[in-house]
């Protein structure tokens, strides 16, 4: 009977199951998705790429640097096609990807494959916090790196190599991220370079090491391949540091540890450098660099929390196999990593079932009970995703918008930015919205000085002769303007609201509403 | 004779502790209501049961678990001054680093420079650290540390007495006294366990350790001994849980790894998990839970920082003299490429000492020190007095009190210590740093008032209040002079003074009105 029941791993069970949980929990309520889409629409209608902001009218013109092209317009394809279920799917493709991925580094680390499924399960549950952005690219191939760098690491793969300079040019053209693997890249084969230099135990031999550098700069050499040459490899830091993102931008910021999620991360750290500590047999210096630098730059940036997860994954799975009390609880006790992964290579023998020939038929139960459940808690989840949009995303207030033809110059909040452009651009372009490349000058403190109501925030907002604003309902911008007497409240949901110049072409609007 | 041998370790301890003399700053707010209640506490002759400081939360229940402080705080202060107290809150914080340097060396065998080296790369992290009553958090854990170390690694169990003796005073001090309960019993637990784990288990031991647990017994009943007897047990845990404490008090929030401090404390916990992993022998239970505990703390919350510092500076030193340093030379000179001599030159002793030139070089270096700081001092409290003007509304309230100014105010919560220290009792405050006593639904209050919420002006009006104190940047200032109802009088750049336009008042906004005073 057994037989006749398709295969079905635990592993692939975990892998559906995650799938179908994250298609519930999108993100939507990301204000960066909607910019996304509508560049990405952009581009579509424009030949060649354009080189300057569009969406703005305060830095109209202003030099746009192209670095996630690629991927808007996989995201504007796949949402015109196929809807925002659609797009959920795509996202929980690529975690699920990542995840994939996550649990073959792991298993090849890990004589169980209950304990690598495990292992990569809590390192994946950052993915929860993934939206449907550029940056999932980033995670993909950041995942597929360093899946190509392990295989090479530990069981020689050196034909998967080639992949590198492919997986970095697509990488380049699909999110500033791209950068992160390069550093993969650099801070592991300088480590092998080193361990090969001092000859230590296991390091590469010379042919090997050669290939691995020559493959790594042609990572280098393929992240030219993108609309703005040499010049692309400078956005990061024009992004990152020298826009000040860090120090506005929540996702850039430090993690704080009074959140689950980012508690179960320092946690995760935790447990990594204690079993480090436990291990049999000490790390190597790539084990250890790699998943330290990472580590660090979650600290750094929460944002990089699901990188960290994947970089440390293996290397914890690899370190438990070699805590002698964990071992003894795994099939193929004592076994070195290097031993588990041959006989994982060699096939069939090391998969040894788990729960006899029923296991087949546990999983499919398994598989359907979960999904089953997922399926009836979609509708009150797709409820709370709406819920969530509207109260972070100003929907009825551009509705409001759109269906009194409000025109004009607008001030609106950072956030709103992105959502705002999705469906008022052309008609309509904003103040300010997520890309942050754009701005010089300080313009994102000026943005900022407005909004909280800063001393000079007046003299501020007069420079722009704007005739509405969108912003949040406890904006302190929207109670000066009421109290100043110019702008009048016709808008107001409790979260959003629209105040509109008190100016002839407004009159009648205001009398309505006002 | 014995007084003229002064070593390096504690030269340089002398120096860092004259250094902080100087430096100490009082740009804490939270100092002054401290100050205020321990004058209150000294002047009454009795604990105040209910709040005294606000107008806003009069008579409300208020639980002193610091009153002790609060007393030596101003008793100090009438003693010895603004110097008196920079010279305690220095001496406190010389003492932590000096129990952990002298526990550091212990475990060390002697090995003074390794020991000096591991305790200034671990507690460098704490810098200046106001004169509050987490001082005494700081120091008594460092002396914790110090006996329960001494117990663990020699088995020396003649001072632990002095636990439950300093717990007692502890839980008088400040509501951390929980923080050395959870070491003593983390302690506990992990010496039982690695107890029952063991192959061979002595009685002798066993005894030990039945020591210390009677030691844990007697620390967590010590703290009974307060004014609120058991239900100070609850006020940590009503802290922790408090939102507008990870909101508005900054101490509570997570490191910013973007600041160089936090930046060089990740550098700080990343040497130390590289110490445990590299060293040669495994971390034991106690050896794991403990530092990791605290290290997790400080994750959590910046201001435990110093605790994990302090926590895990003794273990960096046992990991040493298992051998860490072979362990690691091994692991880097297994690379046959490094220079022979390398290895012999690493593991060479420090070069022979001076002998009794030594000492007297070492004299010289502190006499040096001293001499320069108090030629430094007065310029230096010059520098502290502007930037404390930066932080603290001294300018603004004096201000208030030259104009005689007084009503109902709405002050900005970090000023409300300071208002406290210089106008009470003729002026009762909005709000202050007492957040465990004014609970989260009145701070998300007076937060929503100050950044200009939706509603800001209901709940404003709802208090009747005359004049406004707050930062000149602040979102209810612009939106007051936008409502026409106050008018600034005083502005110096960094902090305002807004009063309503009501008749007491008009004599003093026709005098500053268009031209507010800034100094």
């Amino acid at each position: 009977m057994a037989s006749r029941i398709p295969k079905l791993s635990l592993g692939a069970v975990v892998l559906a199951i995650g799938l179908m949980a994250k298609v519930l929990v999108p993100h939507f309520e990301d204000p960066d998705f909607y910019w996304h889409i509508k560049t990405g629409e952009y581009l579509l209608s424009t030949w060649p790429l354009p080189r300057s902001d569009v969406f703005t009218y305060t830095h109209a013109g202003s030099p746009w640097v192209l670095s996630e092209w690629l991927a808007q317009i996989v995201l504007y394809l796949v949402f015109a096609t196929m809807g925002y279920i659609g797009t959920a799917v795509m996202v929980a493709a690529m975690c699920a990807f990542c995840g994939w991925l996550t649990y073959l580094n792991c298993r090849r680390q890990m004589g169980n494959p209950v304990h690598a499924i495990i292992v990569a399960l809590v390192c994946s549950l950052f993915f929860v916090t993934a939206a449907p952005r550029p940056h999932l690219f980033s995670f993909v191939f950041f995942a597929a790196t360093l899946f190509v760098l392990l295989e090479f690491k530990y069981f020689r793969r050196d034909r998967s190599l080639a992949l590198l300079p492919v997986i970095l040019l697509l990488w380049a053209n699909t999110h500033g991220g791209f950068f992160i693997g390069l550093v993969l890249i650099f801070l592991f084969a300088g480590s092998e370079w080193l361990r090969h230099g001092f000859k230590s135990e296991g390091a590469l031999e010379a042919g090997q090491i050669r290939k691995l550098s020559l493959w790594s700069a042609g990572t280098l050499a393929a992240t030219l391949v993108n609309p703005h040459f040499v010049r692309l490899w400078w956005y990061p830091v024009e992004a990152i540091v020298l826009s000040g993102d860090a120090q506005t931008i929540n996702e850039w910021q430090s993690p704080s540890f009074h959140v689950p999620i980012t508690q179960g991360f320092l946690s995760l750290a935790l447990v990594f450098f204690a079993v480090q500590a436990w291990a049999k047999r000490r790390a190597d210096l790539t084990e250890v660099i790699v998943p330290v630098v990472f580590i660090a730059s979650a600290f750094i940036s929460v944002r990089n929390m699901p990188l960290a997860a994947m970089a440390l994954a293996p290397f914890l799975a690899m370190n438990l196999g070699r805590v002698s009390w964990l071992a003894r609880t795994a099939r193929g006790d004592g076994e070195d990593a290097a031993d588990r992964g041959a006989a994982f290579s060699a096939g069939a023998a090391s998969r040894m079932p788990l729960a006899g020939g029923q296991e087949q038929v546990i999983n499919w139960v398994l598989l359907g009970v979960a999904g089953f459940a997922l399926a009836l808690s979609y509708p009150a989840q797709k409820s709370k995703q709406e819920a969530a949009v509207a109260a972070y995303m100003p929907v009825g207030a551009t509705d409001f918008l759109v269906a009194n033809h409000v025109s004009g110059n607008m001030f609106n909040s950072y956030q709103y930015g992105g959502y705002l452009m999705f469906r008022l651009y052309p008609a309509q372009k904003v103040f300010i919205y997520g890309r942050t490349d754009i701005y010089q000058d300080g313009f994102v403190q000026i943005h900022d000085a407005i909004q909280h109501g800063r001393p000079n925030w007046k003299s501020l907002f007069d420079r722009y002769d704007i005739d509405y604003v969108v912003c949040e309902s406890n904006a302190a911008l929207r109670q000066l303007l009421l109290q100043e007497g110019r702008f009048r409240l016709v808008f107001d949901d409790g979260n959003h609201s629209v105040l509109l110049k008190d100016v002839d072409k407004f009159k009648a609007l205001i009398a309505r509403h006002g | 004779m014995i007084f003229s041998k002064l070593s390096l370790a504690p030269t340089v301890l002398i120096i860092i502790y004259l250094i902080k003399v100087v430096n100490g700053q009082f740009d804490d707010p939270d100092y002054y209501w401290h100050l205020k209640t321990g004058e209150y506490i000294v002047v009454h002759g009795m604990l105040p049961q209910e709040d005294i400081f606000s107008y806003t939360n009069l008579g409300r229940p208020w639980v002193l678990h610091e009153w002790l402080f609060q007393v030596f705080i101003y008793l100090l202060h009438e003693w010895g001054g603004e110097l008196g107290i920079k010279i305690f809150a220095a001496l406190a914080l010389t003492a932590c680093f000096w129990f952990c340097y002298s526990i550091c060396e212990k475990i060390l065998a002697g090995d003074k420079a390794k020991a000096f080296i591991v305790a200034l790369l671990y507690c460098s992290i704490i810098t200046s650290v106001a004169p509050r009553p987490h001082l005494f958090t700081f120091l008594f854990f460092s002396l914790f540390l110090y006996i329960l170390l001494s117990f663990k690694y020699f088995g020396e169990t003649a001072r632990l007495w002095l636990i439950p003796l300093v717990m007692a005073l502890w839980a008088n001090l400040h509501g951390g006294f929980f923080i050395g309960l959870v070491l003593i019993w983390l302690f506990i637990l992990g010496e039982w366990v690695m107890y029952f784990l063991a192959k061979d288990a002595e009685s002798l031991k066993r005894q030990r350790l039945m020591k210390l647990s009677l030691t844990g017994i007697a620390a967590l009943l010590a703290t009974l001994a307060n004014p609120e007897f058991i239900r100070l047990w609850l006020y940590p845990f009503q802290v922790i849980g408090m939102d507008a404490s990870q909101g508005i008090i900054e101490e509570w929030r997570s490191p910013d790894f973007h600041q160089p401090i936090f930046a060089y404390w990740l550098v700080v916990v990343a040497s130390f998990f590289a110490a445990m992993v590299y060293a040669p022998r495994k971390p034991d239970v106690t050896e794991f839970a403990v530092p990791l505990v605290f290290v997790a703390g400080a994750f959590m919350a910046r201001r435990n920082i110093p605790l994990a510092a302090l926590a895990m500076a003794p273990f960096v030193a046992a990991y040493l003299r298992a051998g860490l340093t072979d362990s690691l030379i091994k692991f880097l000179t297994s690379y046959r490429r490094v220079r022979p001599g390398f290895q012999a030159g690493v593991r060479s002793k420090a070069s022979q000492p001076l002998g009794k030139y030594e000492y007297v070089m070492n004299w010289l270096l502190v006499l040096l020190t001293l001499l320069s700081l108090i030629l430094i001092y007065p310029e230096r409290q010059k520098t502290i007095s502007a930037s404390l003007a930066k932080i603290i509304p001294v300018k603004a309230t004096d201000f208030i009190i030259r104009e005689g100014i007084y009503g109902r105010m709405f002050n900005t919560y970090h000023f409300g210590g300071y208002l406290i220290y210089r106008l009470y009792p003729q002026q009762l405050v909005f709000i202050d740093g007492r957040a465990d006593m004014y609970g989260d639904p009145f701070i998300n209050d007076a937060l929503a008032i100050y950044q200009g919420s939706s509603q800001w002006n209901k709940r404003f009006d709802r208090y009747g209040i005359d004049y406004v104190i707050c930062e000149s940047e602040s979102p209810l200032r612009q939106l007051l002079l936008e409502e026409g109802k106050f008018h600034l009088v005083f502005d110096d750049g960094m902090h305002s003074v807004l009063l309503r336009d009501i008749e007491k008042y008009r004599s003093i906004i026709k005098r500053y009105e268009g031209k507010p005073a800034h100094g």
